[in-house]
Formats: structure tokens, sequence, C-alpha cells
């Protein structure tokens, strides 16, 4: 039983087709890569994964609930959590206030408890805190606590949004992209980082990276998508083996590299 | 454990979120002053400060929905209007206690907030302020107009509370109980804005797609903020109601109302819209303002200039208003004591000397 599952995903824009009959799962705490070639489709299946997006068919499943028809709050209300390619943080809050906004998940306050500050809201308030310092010091942004997003440099940006979505504490985590940006020592770094995440969280981990040593060195599992359709999966080895990968996205036939060789 | 990956930053930023060693004491001080200030100068002045918190308590109504969430609602006075004649009921027809009033006042604008809300919340930017404009135009033309409930052009009469041995018919001792009251309230909006709900309005009004997919119902929390807002300016027409004493309907009918509504909103956004004292900050230079050039007419023409102009340096200069200089200039203080007082001294004592020379210009 996978915890993350979909079934004959279509989406259409126009006469484009974005999603082609995409079916794949992903297993309790395991690390899946999803590769393709840019307008394969990848971000669109994370949108309709996550409720942005509206599939013309198709079902999607999160454990044993369908998730279909479910809205983005509902999915993550449900353990679905996401970051994006382009980076959404809340400007005009700091790295803590932007880790306390993901918690609503897990607090329970009513309004009026807050406004008197009944017992009630002060545990919400105390534990919401000790898990957004477990989260800061997993990811070790303990010394950005009290910044804003606009004073911190793109690559810190990134692991600031890891860290939001992971306050969240989600069963399966969508990443799309978490490499972009961020300079070569720290993406080097985010392979180990997101199996000690999968490791202490226990998390499934979905992601997108275009840096194809992380993406084939952290992966136990590989999707390959082109024109919308999953072209091929297997292990990183038997993907990047595969013709049809090797001719859509690494831009080169078995012909080519024994004509290189 | 081998997280310590994210690059050193360049330079060093300066530690953050040290208080301003004795901003409590000036705190405390400013309080006693606006306490104590009204009180010795009589009653005039204490009406008008009474005004002035009655104002800011309404104004708060403004920051939960609009400040914190980000929906402009520009129908706050028909929430006031319809506590204000729920008091006028519940306190001179049944001899209810004026909280007791204030509890059903803020209970009966429930119903109308799901109604709006419920339509409201489905739209965004312009077309939520249009949609409450709207009901504000329609309850305006309907029950306001509704004689039984507002007593018609005679109005009705609301009395001042007498709580055990206090009397609060007097301008001084009402001023006391409105600057109490809009204290309490204040102090409860800022425990909602460090709550699970109130964290989750201003998500809401930064990015919409990023608090959904944090497992925020954006549209609940919209009505939530809606109906807490609608709570507020009922209960401030009930003490709107206890301030005039004598309560007629006329501005709360339709095109009154949509009038009032949108000075309230520039009043909330030049005092500071993100802050539960900007309504306050807002709502005592306002009224000042007015008191200082009611005497000469002309003068009140410079004054309604005046505001204008202020609030468009506002909006270009300072997104969080008032509030917002008064921080700034706080920090400024706080890194240069001397050179920074005497900065702020001087640009307090000239707006001092200015007011008071057109005040004595105009007698």
């Amino acid at each position: 039983m996978n915890l993350l599952r979909t079934e004959g995903l279509n989406l259409r824009f126009g006469g484009v087709v974005a999603l082609d009959d995409v079916s794949i799962g992903i297993d309790e705490a395991e690390i899946v890569g999803l590769l393709g070639p840019n307008g394969a489709g990848k971000s669109t299946l994370f949108n309709v994964l996550s409720g942005l997006l509206k599939p013309d068919g198709g079902r999607a499943y999160l454990g044993e609930r369908d998730i279909s028809r479910s809205l983005p709050y509902e999915r993550a209300l449900a353990g679905l959590g996401r970051t994006f390619q382009h980076i959404k943080l809340f400007p005009g809050h700091t790295v803590e206030e932007n880790l306390r906004i993901a918690q609503h998940r897990h607090l329970r306050s009513s309004v009026l408890a807050a406004m008197l500050r009944l017992p009630s809201w002060r545990r919400d308030e105390a534990e919401a805190r000790d898990r957004i310092n477990a989260v800061l010091e997993l990811i070790d942004l303990e010394r950005y606590r009290h910044h804003r997003p606009g004073e911190l440099s793109y690559g810190t940006l990134r692991f600031v949004e890891l860290a939001v979505v992971l306050s969240l504490q989600p069963r399966v985590l969508l990443l799309d992209e978490p490499a972009s940006g961020i300079a070569q020592r720290e993406a080097e770094a985010l392979g180990p980082l997101l199996r000690e995440i999968r490791d202490v969280l226990g998390c499934a981990i979905f992601l997108i990276e275009h840096d194809m040593p992380l993406l084939l060195s952290v992966s136990e599992r590989v999707y390959a998508l082109d024109f919308g359709k999953v072209i091929a999966h297997g292990t990183p080895a038997e993907v990047t083996a595969d013709d049809h990968v090797l001719s859509s996205y690494l831009g080169r036939t078995r012909r080519d590299d024994r004509a290189a060789s | 454990m081998s997280t310590r990956i994210l690059e050193r930053p360049t330079a060093t930023l300066p530690a953050k979120r040290t208080k301003p060693s004795g901003a409590a004491t000036v705190g405390a001080v400013v309080l006693a002053a606006v306490a104590i200030g009204p009180l010795l100068l009589g009653d005039f002045a204490s009406f008008v400060g009474a005004r002035i918190a009655v104002t800011a308590i309404i104004g708060l109504s403004v920051i939960v929905v609009t400040g914190y969430t980000g929906q402009l609602s520009l129908m706050p006075y028909t929430f006031v209007g319809i506590g204000m004649f729920v008091a006028a009921h519940a306190i001179t027809g049944w001899g209810w206690p004026f909280w007791f009033a204030a509890m059903l006042a803020a209970a009966l604008s429930v119903p109308l907030s799901l109604l709006v809300g419920l339509v409201a919340v489905r739209l965004h930017g312009f077309y939520f302020a249009i949609a409450t404009l709207t009901f504000a135009s329609a309850v305006g033309a309907t029950l306001f107009e509704w004689d039984a409930f507002t007593g018609g052009q005679t109005g009705m009469r609301v009395a001042r509370p007498v709580i055990g041995p206090i009397n609060f018919a007097g301008d001084e001792a009402y001023y006391l109980l409105c600057l109490v009251t809009v204290l309490l309230l204040v102090w409860m909006v800022i425990g909602l804005q460090h709550s699970r709900i109130g964290r989750a309005m201003t998500a809401v009004r930064e990015n919409e797609t990023a608090a959904a997919t944090l497992g925020i119902n954006v549209m609940k929390t919209k009505l939530v903020a809606f109906i807490v807002s609608g709570m507020i300016a009922a209960i401030g027409g009930v003490y709107h109601g206890m301030l005039l004493q004598s309560v007629t309907p006329t501005p709360y009918q339709t095109p009154y109302v949509e009038a009032v509504g949108v000075t309230l909103v520039i009043l909330v956004v030049i005092g500071g819209m993100r802050s539960p004292w900007g309504p306050f900050i807002g709502a005592a230079i306002m009224y000042v303002q007015v008191e200082v050039f009611r005497t000469a007419l002309f003068l009140q023409y410079i004054a309604a200039a005046m505001t204008a102009i202020a609030f468009i340096v506002v909006l270009l200069k300072l997104p969080d208003g008032l509030v917002g200089l008064i921080k700034h200039e706080a920090e400024v203080v706080r890194r240069a004591p001397l050179r920074g007082s005497i900065r702020v001294a001087t640009i307090i004592a000239i707006k001092v000397v200015v007011t008071y020379a057109i005040w004595r210009l105009s007698q």
C-alpha cells in the first residue's frame, strides 16, 4: 500500500497535454526523485498533488484517503507538505513566525482563548515553540530566527522554506527544486540533510531536482516524466540507463555515446 | 549530524529584538498622561477623550479584518449602528446593565457578519470591498429606516451606566470607562495576533496560496476575521451610543454610512493599520485637530486638507502609519539617546507650537 498514490491523472491546458495518464506511488519514508526536461509537467504534477490545479481526470490517494477532490488546505491538514520552485514565504514575518504559521495544523486554541490568554492558548504556544526549536536545530537556522526573509540570501531562504514545511510535520514532503539557486557547497550537503529529515521525521520525500548528482544519489527510486507522461521508473541506475530517458532528458542516445567512445 | 551547512553571512547582522531599555517606563508615563490629561483639562476635554477612545474601539474592528487579514471592509459603521440601537433598547428599554447590552450587541452582529461574510469571503480585493459597501447601503436603506428599531427621527436615549457606587454619567468618569475598555480590547486583539488564528489572518494577507498549502483554510480565516471585526464594532457602537446619550439613525442610513466607513479606514491607516494602537493614535490626532480648528471655519478646510495630505504621505512613506513612525523614532533614540532625544523633542515641540499658534490666532 503506497502512502501517496495517483491513478491516471490527466490534465490539458487548451491543446497542450500537461499530464498524460500519470500513475505513481510513493511508500512510507521513501525518497523518490522526479526527473524530466523543462516543461515535462513536473511542477504541474506537484500542483495537482497539492490541490492547486484540478486535473481533468484521475484520482489521488494519501494513505487510505481519496484526496482527489480535497482543497489545498485539507491536503495539508492530511499531512501533505510542499515547497515551491519560486520560494513562497511570508515577508512581513520573521523566520520563527513563518514556522509558527505552519504550526496551524497542530494547534487548537480558540479566538477567545487567545484574547484572554487562557491556559489552552499558553499550552498551544509552548508546544509550538518546542516544535519550532527542534526544526530550527535540525536545519541549523537558529541564528536567523529573528530575521525577516528580506534580510536573508536566496540560498538561506531555500532552507527557511524547507524548515517552514517541516514545521507542518508532513507525512509526505513534495520538494520542488530545493537546490536551485543555492551554492554548490550547500547543494552537496542537501543530500545528507534530506536523508536525515527522512530518518528523524519519518516522512516520505518526493523530489524534483535538476541537479542530477544530487537527485540520483539521494533517491531510492526515480520517475522520469516527458510530455506529461511517465516514460520510465525504477532505481536511479535503471532510469538513467533507459533509452527514452537518455534521448529526452539527457539529450543524447546510446548511439551518440558509442560514437563518442 | 552534519547539518551545519548554511553559508556564513558575509556581514554579521546586528542583534535584533533587544527591547529598548525603559520602554515600559515611557509607556507608563504616556499612559498616565493620557489618563489624567483630559481630566485636568475639564469636562469638554474628557468628552473629546471619550470620543477618541470610542473611535479607537471601532477602529480596532478595522485592524482585525483589514490590517491583519487584508480584506477592506467598508461597513464598520453598519455594525456600530446595530450595537448602538441594540444598546438603546437593552439599556433604556429593558433596563439591562451596559456590559450585558454590549454582549448582546456583539452576539446580534454575528448573523449579519455571517450573511455578508459567506458571500464576501469568496471575493478578492476590490470585489470584497465593494460587496461590503453594497451591504452597508442595503442595511442602511432597510434596518436603519425601520422606526421601531431606531426610534425614527426623534431618536432614542442611551443612559450612561452606574456601576455600584461609581456613576459614569459625567464626561470625566465616562472617559475613564472608555479608556479602560479600549485598553482591554487592545490587549485582547494583541493576544489574538499571537495565536493560531491571528497568524492565519496575517498569513492570508501576505500569501493566500502559501497559507493554504500550510493547512490554513483561507475562507474560514477571512470569515472569522469578519465576525470578530463585526463584534468589536458592535461593542464600539454600544459605547458610542452611551457617549452621545441621544442617538438618531441618520449616520447609519445610506448614503452617510458609506462615507463614515471610509473616513474611519483613513483614520486607521494614518494611525497604523498593522498595530492595535494605530486607531488610538489616528483618532487622537484627528479629533484633537478637529477641536483645535473648530473655532474658525476656514481653518477647518485647512484641517481637512492637512488630513488628506497626511494620508498621502502615509501611503507613500509610512506603510505602518504613525505607529511605524513612532517605532522608527524610538529606534533612533535607542541608537543615539542624546541626539535622538533632542531630535524627537524638537519635532514634538514644533508640532505643539504650530498647533497652539493656529489655535490662538483663531480665537
